[in-house]
Protein backbone atom coordinates (compact mmCIF):
# COMPACT_ATOMS: atom_id res chain seq x y z
CA UNK A 1 0.00 0.00 0.00
CA UNK A 2 1.13 3.63 -1.02
CA UNK A 3 1.70 5.84 1.95
CA UNK A 4 0.04 9.27 1.36
CA UNK A 5 2.06 11.56 3.95
CA UNK A 6 2.53 14.64 2.05
CA UNK A 7 2.81 17.85 4.91
CA UNK A 8 3.30 21.41 4.39
CA UNK A 9 3.98 24.34 6.65
CA UNK A 10 3.99 27.65 6.08
CA UNK A 11 5.98 30.12 8.70
CA UNK A 12 6.69 33.62 8.65
CA UNK A 13 8.21 36.45 10.69
CA UNK A 14 8.06 39.91 11.32
CA UNK A 15 11.42 40.73 13.31
CA UNK A 16 14.11 42.94 12.50
CA UNK A 17 17.25 41.71 14.07
CA UNK A 18 18.29 39.25 11.13
CA UNK A 19 19.69 36.62 12.69
CA UNK A 20 16.39 36.06 15.49
CA UNK A 21 14.51 36.88 12.49
CA UNK A 22 15.97 33.51 10.94
CA UNK A 23 15.57 31.41 13.89
CA UNK A 24 12.13 32.41 14.41
CA UNK A 25 10.99 31.72 10.74
CA UNK A 26 12.65 28.80 10.61
CA UNK A 27 10.99 27.65 13.98
CA UNK A 28 7.33 28.84 12.95
CA UNK A 29 7.58 26.49 9.87
CA UNK A 30 9.27 23.38 11.09
CA UNK A 31 7.60 22.52 14.28
CA UNK A 32 4.25 22.58 12.33
CA UNK A 33 5.71 19.33 10.82
CA UNK A 34 5.73 15.96 11.92
CA UNK A 35 8.49 14.47 9.95
CA UNK A 36 11.95 16.13 8.38
CA UNK A 37 11.24 18.44 6.08
CA UNK A 38 12.16 17.47 2.35
CA UNK A 39 12.65 21.06 1.55
CA UNK A 40 12.61 25.30 2.75
CA UNK A 41 11.86 27.33 0.80
CA UNK A 42 12.66 31.06 1.85
CA UNK A 43 11.56 34.58 0.82
CA UNK A 44 12.37 37.88 2.41
CA UNK A 45 12.66 41.38 1.90
CA UNK A 46 15.66 43.39 1.64
CA UNK A 47 14.78 45.16 5.08
CA UNK A 48 17.44 42.46 6.36
CA UNK A 49 20.16 43.73 4.44
CA UNK A 50 20.33 46.97 7.15
CA UNK A 51 19.52 44.53 9.92
CA UNK A 52 22.39 41.86 10.43
CA UNK A 53 22.77 41.13 6.72
CA UNK A 54 21.78 37.99 4.55
CA UNK A 55 24.19 35.73 6.04
CA UNK A 56 23.80 36.36 9.52
CA UNK A 57 19.69 35.57 8.52
CA UNK A 58 20.57 32.11 7.12
CA UNK A 59 22.81 31.58 10.07
CA UNK A 60 19.65 31.66 12.14
CA UNK A 61 17.60 29.91 10.08
CA UNK A 62 20.47 26.98 10.16
CA UNK A 63 20.40 27.50 14.39
CA UNK A 64 16.96 25.74 14.13
CA UNK A 65 16.52 23.99 10.28
CA UNK A 66 17.63 20.40 10.80
CA UNK A 67 20.96 19.57 8.70
CA UNK A 68 21.65 18.58 5.01
CA UNK A 69 17.62 20.09 4.67
CA UNK A 70 17.82 21.74 1.00
CA UNK A 71 17.27 25.58 1.04
CA UNK A 72 16.53 28.10 -1.57
CA UNK A 73 15.19 31.53 -1.49
CA UNK A 74 15.49 35.09 -1.93
CA UNK A 75 14.60 38.34 -1.87
CA UNK A 76 11.11 40.05 -3.14
CA UNK A 77 9.14 42.97 -2.65
CA UNK A 78 6.38 41.37 -0.51
CA UNK A 79 4.90 38.26 0.17
CA UNK A 80 1.36 36.62 1.05
CA UNK A 81 0.64 33.61 3.25
CA UNK A 82 -2.30 32.13 5.51
CA UNK A 83 -1.01 34.87 8.01
CA UNK A 84 -1.83 37.96 6.07
CA UNK A 85 -0.23 40.15 3.59
CA UNK A 86 3.14 42.04 3.97
CA UNK A 87 6.02 44.18 2.54
CA UNK A 88 8.74 43.40 5.13
CA UNK A 89 9.31 40.35 7.06
CA UNK A 90 10.09 36.89 5.78
CA UNK A 91 8.08 33.81 4.75
CA UNK A 92 9.13 30.30 4.69
CA UNK A 93 7.30 26.71 3.24
CA UNK A 94 8.55 23.23 4.26
CA UNK A 95 7.17 20.00 2.95
CA UNK A 96 8.02 16.44 4.24
CA UNK A 97 6.46 13.47 2.03
CA UNK A 98 7.63 10.11 2.37
CA UNK A 99 7.05 10.32 -1.86
CA UNK A 100 9.23 12.75 -2.48
CA UNK A 101 12.74 13.43 -3.81
CA UNK A 102 14.42 16.34 -4.14
CA UNK A 103 17.87 18.27 -5.80
CA UNK A 104 18.91 21.88 -5.49
CA UNK A 105 21.13 23.62 -7.93
CA UNK A 106 22.50 27.28 -8.66
CA UNK A 107 24.30 28.92 -11.63
CA UNK A 108 26.58 31.71 -11.70
CA UNK A 109 26.45 35.13 -13.57
CA UNK A 110 23.36 34.96 -15.16
CA UNK A 111 23.26 38.32 -16.76
CA UNK A 112 26.26 37.17 -18.59
CA UNK A 113 25.88 33.95 -19.15
CA UNK A 114 22.61 32.89 -18.75
CA UNK A 115 22.41 29.72 -20.95
CA UNK A 116 26.13 28.21 -18.69
CA UNK A 117 24.19 29.61 -15.21
CA UNK A 118 21.23 27.06 -16.32
CA UNK A 119 23.46 24.35 -17.15
CA UNK A 120 25.36 24.38 -14.10
CA UNK A 121 22.01 24.43 -12.35
CA UNK A 122 20.94 21.72 -14.32
CA UNK A 123 23.95 19.19 -13.82
CA UNK A 124 23.48 19.72 -10.31
CA UNK A 125 19.82 18.44 -10.24
CA UNK A 126 20.55 15.59 -12.69
CA UNK A 127 23.31 13.94 -10.79
CA UNK A 128 20.52 14.46 -7.38
CA UNK A 129 17.60 13.04 -8.77
CA UNK A 130 19.42 10.35 -11.61
CA UNK A 131 17.74 7.19 -9.76
CA UNK A 132 14.65 9.29 -8.38
CA UNK A 133 11.38 6.53 -9.40
CA UNK A 134 8.48 9.10 -9.12
CA UNK A 135 6.75 10.01 -12.05
CA UNK A 136 5.67 13.47 -11.54
CA UNK A 137 8.17 16.11 -11.54
CA UNK A 138 8.53 20.25 -10.62
CA UNK A 139 10.91 22.88 -10.64
CA UNK A 140 10.97 26.39 -9.09
CA UNK A 141 13.63 28.80 -10.61
CA UNK A 142 14.38 31.59 -8.54
CA UNK A 143 16.64 34.17 -10.99
CA UNK A 144 17.74 37.56 -10.24
CA UNK A 145 15.63 39.70 -12.19
CA UNK A 146 16.65 42.80 -14.09
CA UNK A 147 18.56 46.07 -12.28
CA UNK A 148 19.21 49.35 -13.45
CA UNK A 149 22.25 48.98 -15.48
CA UNK A 150 25.73 51.14 -14.49
CA UNK A 151 26.29 53.50 -17.00
CA UNK A 152 29.50 54.78 -16.14
CA UNK A 153 29.61 58.90 -16.39
CA UNK A 154 25.90 58.97 -17.01
CA UNK A 155 25.01 56.93 -13.47
CA UNK A 156 22.10 54.59 -12.64
CA UNK A 157 18.73 55.72 -13.57
CA UNK A 158 15.65 54.72 -14.73
CA UNK A 159 15.74 57.26 -17.57
CA UNK A 160 18.84 58.07 -19.27
CA UNK A 161 17.86 60.89 -21.86
CA UNK A 162 19.13 61.13 -25.19
CA UNK A 163 22.45 63.51 -25.23
CA UNK A 164 24.95 60.90 -26.65
CA UNK A 165 24.35 58.97 -29.74
CA UNK A 166 22.50 55.93 -29.46
CA UNK A 167 25.45 53.27 -30.59
CA UNK A 168 27.58 55.31 -28.10
CA UNK A 169 24.39 54.27 -25.13
CA UNK A 170 24.09 50.88 -26.27
CA UNK A 171 27.90 50.11 -25.82
CA UNK A 172 27.83 51.80 -22.18
CA UNK A 173 24.55 49.05 -21.95
CA UNK A 174 26.63 46.18 -23.33
CA UNK A 175 29.44 46.79 -20.71
CA UNK A 176 27.06 47.32 -18.19
CA UNK A 177 25.18 44.00 -19.17
CA UNK A 178 27.90 41.87 -19.88
CA UNK A 179 30.77 43.35 -17.62
CA UNK A 180 29.15 45.02 -14.68
CA UNK A 181 26.49 42.48 -14.74
CA UNK A 182 23.70 45.36 -14.16
CA UNK A 183 20.74 44.83 -16.62
CA UNK A 184 18.29 42.72 -17.88
CA UNK A 185 17.55 39.70 -16.32
CA UNK A 186 17.74 37.43 -19.31
CA UNK A 187 15.88 35.08 -17.03
CA UNK A 188 13.58 34.41 -19.37
CA UNK A 189 16.77 32.45 -21.26
CA UNK A 190 17.59 30.72 -18.49
CA UNK A 191 14.25 29.21 -18.30
CA UNK A 192 14.38 27.91 -21.48
CA UNK A 193 17.79 26.37 -21.24
CA UNK A 194 16.26 25.09 -18.29
CA UNK A 195 13.38 23.61 -20.52
CA UNK A 196 15.80 21.96 -22.83
CA UNK A 197 17.47 19.75 -19.63
CA UNK A 198 14.07 19.14 -18.44
CA UNK A 199 11.24 18.90 -20.81
CA UNK A 200 8.78 16.59 -18.39
CA UNK A 201 8.98 19.42 -15.89
CA UNK A 202 6.21 21.36 -14.72
CA UNK A 203 8.13 24.53 -14.06
CA UNK A 204 7.22 27.69 -12.29
CA UNK A 205 9.90 30.91 -11.86
CA UNK A 206 9.94 34.60 -10.55
CA UNK A 207 12.86 36.73 -10.52
CA UNK A 208 14.01 37.95 -7.26
CA UNK A 209 14.24 41.82 -6.64
CA UNK A 210 14.76 44.62 -3.92
CA UNK A 211 12.38 46.69 -2.27
CA UNK A 212 11.76 49.33 -5.06
CA UNK A 213 14.88 50.61 -6.04
CA UNK A 214 15.97 47.80 -8.80
CA UNK A 215 19.23 48.37 -7.52
CA UNK A 216 20.26 44.55 -6.62
CA UNK A 217 18.85 41.53 -5.42
CA UNK A 218 19.88 38.27 -3.40
CA UNK A 219 19.24 34.49 -4.03
CA UNK A 220 19.87 32.13 -1.02
CA UNK A 221 21.61 28.41 -1.74
CA UNK A 222 21.84 26.29 1.59
CA UNK A 223 24.36 28.58 3.54
CA UNK A 224 24.98 31.12 0.87
CA UNK A 225 24.42 34.42 -0.25
CA UNK A 226 23.85 34.86 -4.03
CA UNK A 227 23.45 37.80 -6.50
CA UNK A 228 23.15 37.51 -10.69
CA UNK A 229 22.40 34.01 -9.70
CA UNK A 230 19.76 31.17 -10.48
CA UNK A 231 18.50 28.98 -7.55
CA UNK A 232 16.25 25.81 -8.14
CA UNK A 233 14.58 23.26 -6.45
CA UNK A 234 13.56 20.33 -7.96
CA UNK A 235 10.80 17.97 -6.83
CA UNK A 236 10.25 14.32 -8.31
CA UNK A 237 6.90 12.99 -6.62
CA UNK A 238 4.11 10.71 -6.38
CA UNK A 239 1.87 13.25 -5.43
CA UNK A 240 -0.03 15.52 -8.22
CA UNK A 241 0.71 19.04 -9.19
CA UNK A 242 0.16 21.34 -11.99
CA UNK A 243 1.26 25.06 -12.63
CA UNK A 244 -0.86 27.90 -14.37
CA UNK A 245 0.20 31.46 -15.42
CA UNK A 246 -3.42 33.62 -15.90
CA UNK A 247 -3.11 37.71 -16.04
CA UNK A 248 -6.25 38.99 -17.50
CA UNK A 249 -4.92 42.05 -19.01
CA UNK A 250 -6.95 43.83 -21.78
CA UNK A 251 -6.33 45.23 -24.91
CA UNK A 252 -6.86 49.04 -24.71
CA UNK A 253 -7.10 50.15 -28.74
CA UNK A 254 -3.82 51.49 -28.32
CA UNK A 255 -2.24 49.60 -31.31
CA UNK A 256 1.39 50.38 -33.12
CA UNK A 257 3.97 48.64 -34.82
CA UNK A 258 7.44 47.70 -33.54
CA UNK A 259 9.87 48.68 -36.42
CA UNK A 260 12.67 48.14 -35.26
CA UNK A 261 14.27 46.10 -31.74
CA UNK A 262 17.45 44.89 -31.10
CA UNK A 263 18.61 41.07 -31.84
CA UNK A 264 16.88 39.60 -29.56
CA UNK A 265 14.03 41.85 -29.68
CA UNK A 266 14.59 42.68 -25.64
CA UNK A 267 15.04 46.65 -26.59
CA UNK A 268 12.46 48.34 -29.04
CA UNK A 269 14.33 50.83 -30.96
CA UNK A 270 11.81 52.19 -33.37
CA UNK A 271 8.12 52.59 -32.97
CA UNK A 272 6.23 53.46 -36.03
CA UNK A 273 9.20 54.13 -37.89
CA UNK A 274 10.09 56.86 -35.37
CA UNK A 275 12.42 57.15 -32.46
CA UNK A 276 10.57 54.70 -29.84
CA UNK A 277 10.20 56.81 -26.72
CA UNK A 278 8.81 59.98 -28.20
CA UNK A 279 6.40 57.72 -29.89
CA UNK A 280 5.26 55.40 -27.20
CA UNK A 281 4.48 58.85 -25.11
CA UNK A 282 2.84 60.08 -28.31
CA UNK A 283 0.15 57.40 -28.20
CA UNK A 284 -0.16 57.84 -25.02
CA UNK A 285 -0.79 61.48 -24.84
CA UNK A 286 1.94 61.35 -22.08
CA UNK A 287 4.44 64.42 -21.75
CA UNK A 288 8.04 63.49 -21.14
CA UNK A 289 7.96 65.82 -18.17
CA UNK A 290 5.81 63.72 -16.49
CA UNK A 291 7.76 60.50 -16.71
CA UNK A 292 11.05 60.36 -14.77
CA UNK A 293 13.06 58.54 -12.29
CA UNK A 294 11.11 59.90 -9.27
CA UNK A 295 8.02 59.39 -11.09
CA UNK A 296 8.53 55.88 -12.46
CA UNK A 297 6.61 53.51 -10.38
CA UNK A 298 3.71 55.32 -10.95
CA UNK A 299 3.58 55.78 -14.09
CA UNK A 300 5.12 53.11 -16.49
CA UNK A 301 3.95 49.90 -14.78
CA UNK A 302 0.38 51.44 -16.28
CA UNK A 303 1.16 50.85 -19.80
CA UNK A 304 2.44 47.63 -20.40
CA UNK A 305 2.86 46.81 -24.25
CA UNK A 306 1.40 43.23 -24.98
CA UNK A 307 3.57 41.40 -27.06
CA UNK A 308 3.79 37.82 -27.67
CA UNK A 309 7.18 36.23 -25.85
CA UNK A 310 10.12 35.64 -28.22
CA UNK A 311 8.75 33.38 -31.19
CA UNK A 312 5.75 31.93 -29.20
CA UNK A 313 2.10 31.75 -30.76
CA UNK A 314 0.77 31.10 -27.37
CA UNK A 315 2.30 33.35 -24.74
CA UNK A 316 0.91 36.66 -25.06
CA UNK A 317 0.78 38.74 -21.98
CA UNK A 318 2.45 42.15 -20.99
CA UNK A 319 5.47 43.27 -20.81
CA UNK A 320 6.69 46.32 -18.67
CA UNK A 321 9.30 48.58 -19.50
CA UNK A 322 12.65 48.32 -17.41
CA UNK A 323 14.36 51.17 -18.30
CA UNK A 324 14.84 53.49 -21.27
CA UNK A 325 18.22 54.38 -22.60
CA UNK A 326 17.93 57.73 -24.62
CA UNK A 327 15.12 56.78 -27.23
CA UNK A 328 15.27 53.16 -26.53
CA UNK A 329 13.11 51.08 -24.50
CA UNK A 330 14.65 47.83 -22.75
CA UNK A 331 11.33 45.36 -21.92
CA UNK A 332 10.85 42.78 -19.81
CA UNK A 333 11.09 40.12 -22.36
CA UNK A 334 12.50 39.14 -25.80
CA UNK A 335 10.12 39.48 -28.34
CA UNK A 336 9.41 39.02 -32.03
CA UNK A 337 6.33 40.25 -32.26
CA UNK A 338 5.49 43.68 -34.59
CA UNK A 339 2.04 44.50 -33.69
CA UNK A 340 1.70 45.34 -30.21
CA UNK A 341 -0.89 47.25 -27.87
CA UNK A 342 -1.09 48.83 -24.91
CA UNK A 343 -2.86 46.57 -22.24
CA UNK A 344 -4.54 47.85 -18.93
CA UNK A 345 -6.51 46.17 -15.86
CA UNK A 346 -8.28 47.00 -13.43
CA UNK A 347 -8.78 46.37 -9.56
CA UNK A 348 -11.55 43.96 -10.39
CA UNK A 349 -9.88 42.67 -13.59
CA UNK A 350 -6.48 42.06 -10.85
CA UNK A 351 -8.76 39.64 -8.08
CA UNK A 352 -10.08 38.24 -11.42
CA UNK A 353 -6.92 36.92 -12.32
CA UNK A 354 -7.01 34.98 -9.39
CA UNK A 355 -9.92 33.67 -9.98
CA UNK A 356 -9.08 32.15 -13.08
CA UNK A 357 -6.46 30.81 -11.94
CA UNK A 358 -7.29 28.92 -8.93
CA UNK A 359 -10.31 28.44 -10.44
CA UNK A 360 -9.82 26.53 -13.02
CA UNK A 361 -7.90 23.60 -10.49
CA UNK A 362 -10.23 20.63 -9.92
CA UNK A 363 -8.56 18.90 -6.86
CA UNK A 364 -8.35 21.18 -3.80
CA UNK A 365 -4.75 21.72 -3.09
CA UNK A 366 -2.21 20.46 -0.24
CA UNK A 367 -0.04 23.34 -0.26
CA UNK A 368 0.97 25.82 -3.22
CA UNK A 369 3.61 27.92 -4.43
CA UNK A 370 2.46 31.30 -6.03
CA UNK A 371 4.93 33.41 -8.25
CA UNK A 372 2.42 37.53 -8.80
CA UNK A 373 4.00 40.04 -10.39
CA UNK A 374 4.80 42.91 -7.94
CA UNK A 375 3.05 45.70 -10.03
CA UNK A 376 0.09 43.69 -9.16
CA UNK A 377 1.15 43.68 -5.09
CA UNK A 378 2.14 47.99 -5.74
CA UNK A 379 -1.18 48.50 -7.46
CA UNK A 380 -3.72 46.97 -4.89
CA UNK A 381 -1.94 48.22 -1.96
CA UNK A 382 -3.65 47.40 1.22
CA UNK A 383 -6.59 46.15 -0.89
CA UNK A 384 -3.93 42.84 -1.61
CA UNK A 385 -5.92 41.79 1.35
CA UNK A 386 -9.47 41.43 -0.75
CA UNK A 387 -7.20 38.93 -3.17
CA UNK A 388 -5.62 37.24 -0.04
CA UNK A 389 -9.68 36.42 1.06
CA UNK A 390 -9.99 35.11 -2.30
CA UNK A 391 -6.96 32.94 -2.33
CA UNK A 392 -7.90 31.61 1.63
CA UNK A 393 -11.12 30.36 -0.54
CA UNK A 394 -9.26 27.86 -2.65
CA UNK A 395 -6.94 26.66 -0.20
CA UNK A 396 -9.64 26.29 2.57
CA UNK A 397 -6.71 26.14 5.19
CA UNK A 398 -3.90 24.54 3.57
CA UNK A 399 -0.85 26.00 3.48
CA UNK A 400 0.15 28.30 0.64
CA UNK A 401 3.02 31.21 -0.19
CA UNK A 402 2.15 34.11 -2.73
CA UNK A 403 5.59 36.08 -3.34
CA UNK A 404 5.64 39.30 -5.62
CA UNK A 405 9.24 39.63 -7.92
CA UNK A 406 9.75 40.55 -11.40
CA UNK A 407 9.26 38.60 -14.37
CA UNK A 408 7.09 35.04 -13.80
CA UNK A 409 6.62 31.99 -16.25
CA UNK A 410 5.24 28.57 -15.94
CA UNK A 411 6.16 25.77 -18.11
CA UNK A 412 4.50 22.32 -18.68
CA UNK A 413 5.18 19.68 -21.49
CA UNK A 414 1.54 20.27 -22.62
CA UNK A 415 0.70 23.54 -22.29
CA UNK A 416 4.34 24.94 -23.36
CA UNK A 417 6.32 27.54 -21.68
CA UNK A 418 4.97 30.68 -21.06
CA UNK A 419 6.80 34.06 -19.26
CA UNK A 420 5.16 37.63 -18.93
CA UNK A 421 4.95 40.30 -16.72
CA UNK A 422 2.14 41.22 -14.63
CA UNK A 423 0.98 37.59 -14.17
CA UNK A 424 -0.01 35.38 -11.44
CA UNK A 425 1.68 32.01 -11.43
CA UNK A 426 0.60 28.99 -9.12
CA UNK A 427 1.73 25.84 -8.31
CA UNK A 428 -0.60 23.57 -6.79
CA UNK A 429 0.15 19.89 -5.42
CA UNK A 430 -2.44 17.53 -4.04
CA UNK A 431 -2.37 13.77 -3.10
CA UNK A 432 -5.39 11.81 -3.73
CA UNK A 433 -6.41 11.44 -0.09
CA UNK B 1 10.25 47.96 24.77
CA UNK B 2 7.28 50.21 25.86
CA UNK B 3 4.22 50.39 28.08
CA UNK B 4 1.97 50.86 25.44
CA UNK B 5 1.75 48.02 23.01
CA UNK B 6 -0.01 50.82 20.13
CA UNK B 7 3.38 52.89 20.57
CA UNK B 8 5.54 49.61 19.62
CA UNK B 9 3.65 48.84 16.87
CA UNK B 10 3.70 52.97 15.44
CA UNK B 11 7.97 52.03 16.24
CA UNK B 12 7.56 49.36 14.11
CA UNK B 13 5.84 51.57 11.29
CA UNK B 14 8.46 53.83 11.64
CA UNK B 15 11.61 52.04 11.03
CA UNK B 16 10.31 51.78 7.19
CA UNK B 17 12.07 54.16 5.35
CA UNK B 18 9.30 56.05 4.09
CA UNK B 19 7.12 56.69 6.90
CA UNK B 20 8.53 59.96 7.77
CA UNK B 21 6.29 60.51 10.88
CA UNK B 22 3.39 57.88 12.31
CA UNK B 23 0.34 58.45 15.05
CA UNK B 24 -2.72 57.17 16.47
CA UNK B 25 -4.64 60.48 16.55
CA UNK B 26 -8.17 62.34 16.01
CA UNK B 27 -9.35 65.64 15.98
CA UNK B 28 -7.62 68.16 18.32
CA UNK B 29 -5.74 65.19 19.67
CA UNK B 30 -2.85 63.09 19.09
CA UNK B 31 -3.70 59.81 20.99
CA UNK B 32 -0.60 57.81 21.21
CA UNK B 33 3.10 58.99 19.34
CA UNK B 34 6.17 57.43 19.37
CA UNK B 35 9.70 59.14 19.68
CA UNK B 36 9.36 62.33 18.02
CA UNK B 37 13.34 62.31 17.80
CA UNK B 38 12.44 59.53 15.63
CA UNK B 39 10.52 61.93 13.04
CA UNK B 40 11.99 62.96 10.07
CA UNK B 41 13.23 66.66 10.62
CA UNK B 42 11.63 68.09 7.40
CA UNK B 43 8.26 67.38 8.59
CA UNK B 44 9.07 68.63 11.33
CA UNK B 45 10.04 72.12 9.78
CA UNK B 46 6.25 71.66 8.45
CA UNK B 47 4.65 70.09 11.37
CA UNK B 48 2.07 73.29 12.13
CA UNK B 49 0.70 73.37 8.70
CA UNK B 50 0.43 69.28 8.70
CA UNK B 51 -1.56 69.47 12.44
CA UNK B 52 -3.35 72.34 10.99
CA UNK B 53 -4.63 69.85 7.58
CA UNK B 54 -5.02 67.43 9.99
CA UNK B 55 -7.48 68.35 12.02
CA UNK B 56 -9.08 69.49 9.04
CA UNK B 57 -9.24 65.84 7.75
CA UNK B 58 -10.59 64.59 11.06
CA UNK B 59 -13.40 67.10 11.01
CA UNK B 60 -14.21 64.73 7.90
CA UNK B 61 -13.89 61.47 9.52
CA UNK B 62 -15.85 62.65 12.47
CA UNK B 63 -18.31 62.89 9.99
CA UNK B 64 -18.45 60.20 7.73
CA UNK B 65 -16.86 57.13 9.70
CA UNK B 66 -19.72 55.87 10.97
CA UNK B 67 -21.19 55.40 7.92
CA UNK B 68 -18.04 53.58 6.41
CA UNK B 69 -15.77 56.53 5.91
CA UNK B 70 -12.20 54.07 5.71
CA UNK B 71 -9.61 55.85 4.34
CA UNK B 72 -8.23 59.69 3.54
CA UNK B 73 -5.31 61.17 2.45
CA UNK B 74 -3.94 64.86 0.95
CA UNK B 75 -0.83 66.02 -0.37
CA UNK B 76 0.89 68.60 1.34
CA UNK B 77 3.48 70.10 -0.98
CA UNK B 78 6.54 66.99 -1.00
CA UNK B 79 4.66 65.02 1.60
CA UNK B 80 1.63 62.66 1.68
CA UNK B 81 -0.73 62.19 4.81
CA UNK B 82 -2.47 58.95 5.12
CA UNK B 83 -5.54 58.62 7.18
CA UNK B 84 -6.43 55.08 8.04
CA UNK B 85 -9.92 55.09 10.25
CA UNK B 86 -10.42 53.03 12.95
CA UNK B 87 -14.14 51.41 12.14
CA UNK B 88 -16.76 53.62 14.38
CA UNK B 89 -14.82 55.92 15.74
CA UNK B 90 -13.16 58.85 14.99
CA UNK B 91 -9.87 57.90 15.28
CA UNK B 92 -6.93 57.21 12.79
CA UNK B 93 -4.16 55.90 12.34
CA UNK B 94 -1.94 58.56 10.31
CA UNK B 95 1.51 58.69 8.32
CA UNK B 96 3.64 61.04 6.83
CA UNK B 97 5.40 59.81 3.84
CA UNK B 98 6.89 61.43 0.82
CA UNK B 99 4.66 61.96 -1.97
CA UNK B 100 7.06 60.28 -4.68
CA UNK B 101 7.12 57.20 -2.59
CA UNK B 102 6.14 53.29 -2.88
CA UNK B 103 2.57 53.77 -2.04
CA UNK B 104 1.47 50.42 -2.63
CA UNK B 105 4.05 49.33 -0.18
CA UNK B 106 3.53 51.29 2.44
CA UNK B 107 0.02 50.62 2.24
CA UNK B 108 0.12 47.12 2.80
CA UNK B 109 2.34 47.46 6.01
CA UNK B 110 -0.40 50.66 7.22
CA UNK B 111 -3.12 48.13 7.17
CA UNK B 112 -1.18 45.50 8.96
CA UNK B 113 -0.49 48.23 11.87
CA UNK B 114 -4.44 49.32 11.69
CA UNK B 115 -5.36 45.48 12.27
CA UNK B 116 -2.27 45.14 14.66
CA UNK B 117 -3.61 48.72 16.80
CA UNK B 118 -8.02 47.46 16.63
CA UNK B 119 -6.31 43.83 18.16
CA UNK B 120 -5.00 45.88 20.42
CA UNK B 121 -7.77 47.42 21.46
CA UNK B 122 -10.44 44.75 21.18
CA UNK B 123 -8.10 43.02 24.06
CA UNK B 124 -7.95 45.89 26.32
CA UNK B 125 -11.70 46.22 25.87
CA UNK B 126 -12.29 42.65 26.69
CA UNK B 127 -10.35 43.28 29.44
CA UNK B 128 -11.55 46.54 30.86
CA UNK B 129 -15.02 44.80 30.40
CA UNK B 130 -14.10 41.36 32.74
CA UNK B 131 -12.44 43.57 35.24
CA UNK B 132 -16.38 45.23 35.58
CA UNK B 133 -17.94 41.75 35.71
CA UNK B 134 -15.75 40.49 38.29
Amino acid sequence: MVKKDLEAAVGMTRKWNAREAGRDVARNTIKQLKSLPKFFLLFLTTHYKDHGGFEEFLNGVWDVLPKATPLIGGTVRGFMNNYGCYTRGATAIAVSSSEMDVAIGFGKNTKRSPKNAAQHCSKMIKEKLEKSKYSNKFLLNLISASELPEMQSLGRRKIIEPGITPKAIMKLYSFSQKVLQKGAGRDDEIIEEMIKNFPDFQMIGGGTIDNGEGIISYQFFNKDVLTNSVVSLAINTNNNLDVLTTHNMKKTGKEFNITKTNKDGRIIHEINGKPAFTELLRLLDLSRELINDDTWLQTSFYFPIGSYYYNSKSSFGPRVIGFVLGESIVTGFRSKDKNASILTIDGRGLLETIDKNLGSYSKTPSFGIIASCTTRLETMGDKLYYARDRILKYFNDKPFIVFYVGGESTYTPEKGFTYINMSFNSALFWDDN
Amino acid sequence: MQDDPIADVLDDLLKLDDILACMVARFNMISVMPDQSKFNPQVMELWDIIKRAMDDVFGVIREYSQAGLAEMEFRLQDYEVLFYVFPDTENALVAIIPALANKGLIAVEMENARRDILDIMNKTEDLQKKVITQ
